[in-house]
């Protein structure tokens, strides 16, 4: 069943009705509907998922309960810990990421060997799950919380059908409260819940679809592109992706605000990001923020990083020394943001490799260019930030270049490609420009229209869909039916799955 | 140790951190508010004022805390 499947409406309309028709229930009424969805969704690993789901579920549940057992001193509290979220991590790694690496290991090593008995069926939602699971289990040992003593809560958090297709990263601590209080239907969660998914809908099926016709038709054969034409195709792969991730977030989003039960943001305008920094920050923001305060803050704040920290002050002066600690958590955070997307090479380039080697150099280069604009007198206009968040891009998509060509080889030949032709042109016999002509352009054309008027909303503290959100029901309902007529016309309905779906 | 008490050495850690001599905290200060509080200094932030107040806050709190005024509250929480 995917989200943009028949199923998928009429499973959600049938849920939605027993969901308030029976509202003792609503929390097994969720955790009956999460488990059909997930396995009906699951494909062909269904067979294996009922052994998965006890696994994760147990390892979870008995985990935090032991955990909280032990006093915080205890070192068997530790031991709880570590074997729990090992526990978790093993299994993930065993069915997510251990053919890649592997692959990734024998390429480096030059070796040949046959390790096709490490490939799995993937699982569908396993990285988001996992990782909400292991937080879980931090919190509690860190008595952020008491352990969860219901079984079906706990259930409920880990495999909640709208997180469990690409996220977000939930927190129990946000989530427990709504699972359990009653809900009943409003005007408020309802409406805007539907809006949400149709505008969702409008960006996966009529941009994003489309602009990856375009992509694979410039990448299909790359070596007759010159340089624009793989820019242009690379810039239509950063609307493609970010249309599709955060499209199927505000689907999500918008079908568990039904229920009335708000998930987090994982999207903050990311393009309109100055730095790279910033866009990461605003980019997929429950992954970041859960490796932010799991991985990077443990490794900075641990016993030999704060000694090694004073010792690098000492010897190469506090604001250099103090980066020491900084640096070696990050090379930690983004090797495991890069086994995290699957650990392949060339995805391990462009979710690792480039965005770490673009914040470590922009955090040693960033003192000089502040001084050459004092130098130079440059003011914080609206053109200064307009080429601030035009840089970032171009940045962001070099990093893309290497999942469009779909190989590190492959990617560096790109790059080269760009920076050697910078005269051959072939974007118009690309088929989705050409031939698809007015269609195609239409929607290029309205995408350029949406972003234009995001652009000019965020700079003034607003968005496009508080805007829309703002306006009185008439222009709402309006802009909804033109959403669906768009969709109906122009959407490239049944055509494809969700980028972010594979992790 | 009073809340006025505990501002006054948090001032101190603060324009140190962050080498600004004029931060002056209020309860609802916020990262935003002081220039270069991002997620890399936080910790350096919290490991200041650990060695400032001689105890150590929980991972929990660290990565809970919203504001100098919760940084306060865990402050005079722990030191009690």
């Amino acid at each position: 069943m995917s989200l943009t499947s028949l199923g998928f409406f009429v499973f959600l309309l049938v849920t939605f009705l027993l969901y308030y028709i029976c509202p003792r229930l609503q929390k097994y009424t969720l955790l009956a509907a999460s488990l059909v969805f997930y396995f009906s969704a699951a494909g062909t690993a269904g067979g294996r998922l009922p052994i998965l789901i006890c696994y994760i579920l147990a390892v979870t549940y008995v985990g935090a309960l032991l955990l909280e057992k032990y006093n915080k001193e205890d070192r068997k509290r530790n031991a709880v810990l570590l074997i729990s979220v090992s526990a978790l991590v093993a299994a993930l790694f065993v069915l997510k990421y251990a053919y890649n690496l592997g692959n990734l290991l024998l390429s480096i090593l030059r070796a040949d060997r046959d390790i096709s008995w490490l490939q799995f069926v993937s699982v569908m939602g396993m990285s988001y799950f996992t990782l909400s699971a292991i937080g879980y289990l931090f919190d509690v040992s860190w008595a952020s919380y008491k352990a969860e003593r219901n079984l079906g809560t706990v259930a409920l958090f880990l495999f909640y059908f709208p997180t469990v297709v690409s996220g977000p990263v939930v927190r129990f601590h946000e989530m427990r409260e709504q699972y359990l209080e009653r809900h009943f239907p409003s005007y408020d969660d309802v409406s805007l819940g539907l809006g949400r998914m149709v505008w969702g809908y409008f960006k996966k099926l009529v941009i994003s679809d489309r602009f990856g016709l375009v992509v694979s038709g410039v990448y299909g054969n790359y070596q007759d592109h010159g340089s624009l034409d793989i820019v242009i195709a690379t810039l239509c792969y950063a609307v493609q992706l970010y249309t599709d991730f955060s499209g199927c977030m505000d689907i999500v989003l918008g079908a568990s605000r039904l229920f009335g039960i708000r998930l987090p943001e994982n999207f903050d305008a990311p393009f309109f990001s100055r730095t790279v920094q910033e866009f990461w920050q605003r980019w997929h923001i429950t992954l970041g923020v859960w490796f932010k305060d799991y991985v990077m803050y443990p490794i900075q704040k641990s016993k030999p990083m704060v000694r090694l920290g004073k010792k690098a002050k000492k010897r190469l002066g506090k604001k250099v020394g103090k980066k020491v600690p900084f640096y070696l958590s990050m090379v930690v955070l983004w090797f495991l943001i890069g086994i995290w997307h699957g650990g392949t090479g060339y995805y391990f380039m462009a979710s690792a490799a480039i965005p770490f080697l673009w914040l470590m150099g922009g955090d040693f280069a960033q003192p000089f260019f502040a001084k050459l604009r004092e130098r130079c007198g440059v003011r914080d206009g609206a053109v200064f930030r307009l080429l601030q968040r035009a840089r970032t891009l171009l940045l962001i998509c070099v990093c893309w270049v290497f999942v469009c060509a779909a190989g590190t080889g492959e990617g560096f030949q790109v790059l080269k490609q760009i920076l050697t032709q910078p005269f051959v042109c072939r974007i118009g016999e690309v088929a989705g420009v050409g031939s698809l002509g007015k269609k195609t352009l239409l929607i290029f054309l309205l995408t350029l229209l949406l972003a234009a008027a995001e652009y000019i909303l965020r700079e003034r503290d607003s968005s496009l869909r508080q805007f829309l959100e703002n306006r009185k029901l008439p222009a709402r309902v309006a802009f909804v039916y033109a959403e669906l007529l768009m969709i109906l016309f122009l959407g490239m309905v049944g055509s494809s799955a969700f980028i972010y779906f594979q992790f | 140790m009073t809340r006025e008490e505990v501002y006054e050495r948090l001032n101190e850690v603060f324009r140190e951190v962050f080498d600004d001599d004029t931060i002056v905290l209020h309860d609802d200060t916020v990262a935003d508010d002081v220039e270069g509080w991002d997620s890399f200094e936080h910790i350096n932030l919290v490991v200041a004022v650990e060695e400032e107040f001689s105890f150590k806050i929980p991972m929990g709190k660290v990565v809970t805390m919203k504001n100098v005024g919760e940084m306060v509250d865990i402050i005079l929480e722990l030191g009690e």
